[in-house]
């Protein structure tokens, strides 16, 4: 009699995991979903260790338009610099995963703007004169692009200063450049057209 | 007894003491299968229900995750969730140009009207409606925009990349000394679909002479120059933020 009223324990514990099971594999089955399209529109990133930064590029589809994913540790104390002289700065108390965005943008008569997202703050700022505008007009996929995290995913020290983007003329248009451009946009902007930058300040020592 | 084929057919009793175990070595038997030892029935039941109960266990532990990973990418996504069909739903879209304003709409079924104020926007509630346009229910995608014309400005909102609503303000309205506010909803959220929706407002601030020439930039604390814009019901809003 004692292994037939265990037995009929087990069909009840089966009957109530099999149900269960039913639920929370629907549950999963819809919560994957949500992750799947989620994480294609915006990346995610593999955080193992969260004292560190982590960051991935994000594809665009424009040569104008540049995109990461980027996880900051608690504290983190961030200094976004360009080579054209734009600086933005932060800190959150809290670990942040935000998209930081970099987009050039042709004035039909004045010089490149550049619009910069990072961390919940952005800007907008013009990049050298007119004449440093018609140098690259229409020719943006000639410029040869480094973008860290291109590759994937890229861990870094929170302290560590980094280059995110770097774009660089081609060397006929660096003579060209040479040729036309004032001296100062001439010392900025050739033959890094433009380059920014996490610099962040160093925790300091107790 | 005769079979199939008209033979005779001997039937055997199960209960020949000569076929089975006799009851003593039925008692020999169950002693000698041991306290903890089961049938194949009992496993099979066992392993049925570890299966169940494991997947289970799993599919709880991998929900957790998921859960977390996707309240992480669900503010950086900005799409636009409608999880009752009778409220209004909007989210703010990721700004890719600076002071870009775009909004993802759902309206219920009924009649609604996109309004923009200009003047006497304050902290709180609502101001003068400058312009209104009607707009249908469904999915909508708001822009607003604030361009510099000759000579003064001009605020422009946009349905679906068609024009709805167009205000020019003379030089002077907007200084650009600064401004406080902007865009919200920045995550989708649903809204009563009898009530006003407040998708932008931005109050400007204002130029004050100093002494040495230069000047001071605030934003005053009453009502102001500025840009609210809102949805409403047609019958008019019935409770205002």
């Amino acid at each position: 009699m004692k292994p037939r009223v265990f037995d009929l324990l087990l069909l009840l514990a089966i009957l109530i995991g099999g149900a269960l099971a039913w639920r929370s594999a629907r549950e999963r089955a819809r919560l994957w979903e949500s992750y799947d399209r989620l994480s294609r529109k915006v990346g995610d990133l593999a955080v193992a260790d969260p004292s560190r930064v982590y960051l991935q590029a994000m594809k665009t589809d424009d040569p104008m338009s540049f995109a990461w994913r980027i996880y900051t540790p608690p504290g983190y104390k961030q200094l976004l610099k360009s080579n054209s002289g734009g600086t933005m700065s932060g800190w959150s108390s809290d670990a942040r995963d935000f998209i930081f965005r970099v987009r050039f943008r042709e004035d039909k008569d004045g010089p490149i703007q550049v619009y910069t997202q990072f961390q919940g703050g952005s800007s907008r700022m013009s990049l050298g004169d007119k004449a440093l505008a018609e140098i690259v007009r229409g020719r943006w996929d000639r410029l040869r692009v480094e973008q860290l995290g291109a590759g994937g995913l890229v861990t870094l020290d929170a302290d560590r200063p980094t280059a995110l983007l770097k774009l660089t003329m081609p060397d006929d248009m660096q003579s060209e450049a040479r040729k036309t451009l004032p001296p100062y946009d001439r010392e900025k902007h050739v033959p890094t057209f433009f380059e920014i930058g996490l610099d962040p300040e160093k925790k300091s020592k107790p | 007894m005769t079979g199939p084929d008209g033979s005779d057919e001997t039937v055997s009793d199960t209960s020949d003491t000569t076929t089975g175990p006799s009851a003593t070595e039925s008692a020999l038997l169950r002693t000698s299968r041991g306290r903890w030892q089961v049938g194949l029935r009992t496993l099979f039941l066992l392993v049925i229900a570890c299966a169940v109960w494991i997947t289970h266990f799993n599919d709880r532990r991998d929900i957790a995750t998921l859960e977390k990973r996707i309240a992480t990418l669900h503010p950086l996504a900005r799409e636009l969730e409608v999880a009752d069909p009778s409220r209004i739903a909007v989210v703010k879209m990721d700004e890719l140009w600076y002071d870009e304003n775009k909004w993802e709409l759902y309206l219920p079924p009924g009649r609604y009207r996109v309004c923009l104020a200009t003047r006497e926007v304050d902290n709180h509630g609502f101001a003068p409606v400058v312009k209104s346009a009607a707009i249908g229910a469904g999915r909508h995608r708001l822009a607003l925009d604030e361009t510099e014309v000759d000579p003064g400005s001009r605020v422009v909102v946009t349905s679906d990349g068609a024009e709805l609503l167009a205000v020019d303000e003379p030089r002077g309205w907007d200084d650009h000394s600064g401004s406080t506010g902007g865009g919200e909803h920045s995550i989708s959220t649903q809204f009563p679909a009898d009530g006003p929706v407040v998708l932008f407002r931005r109050r400007f601030s204002k130029k004050t002479p100093e002494g040495n020439g230069g000047y001071t930039s605030s934003t005053p604390n009453g009502p102001t120059e500025g840009i609210l814009l809102w949805i409403e019901p047609e019958a008019g809003p019935k409770a205002g933020p």
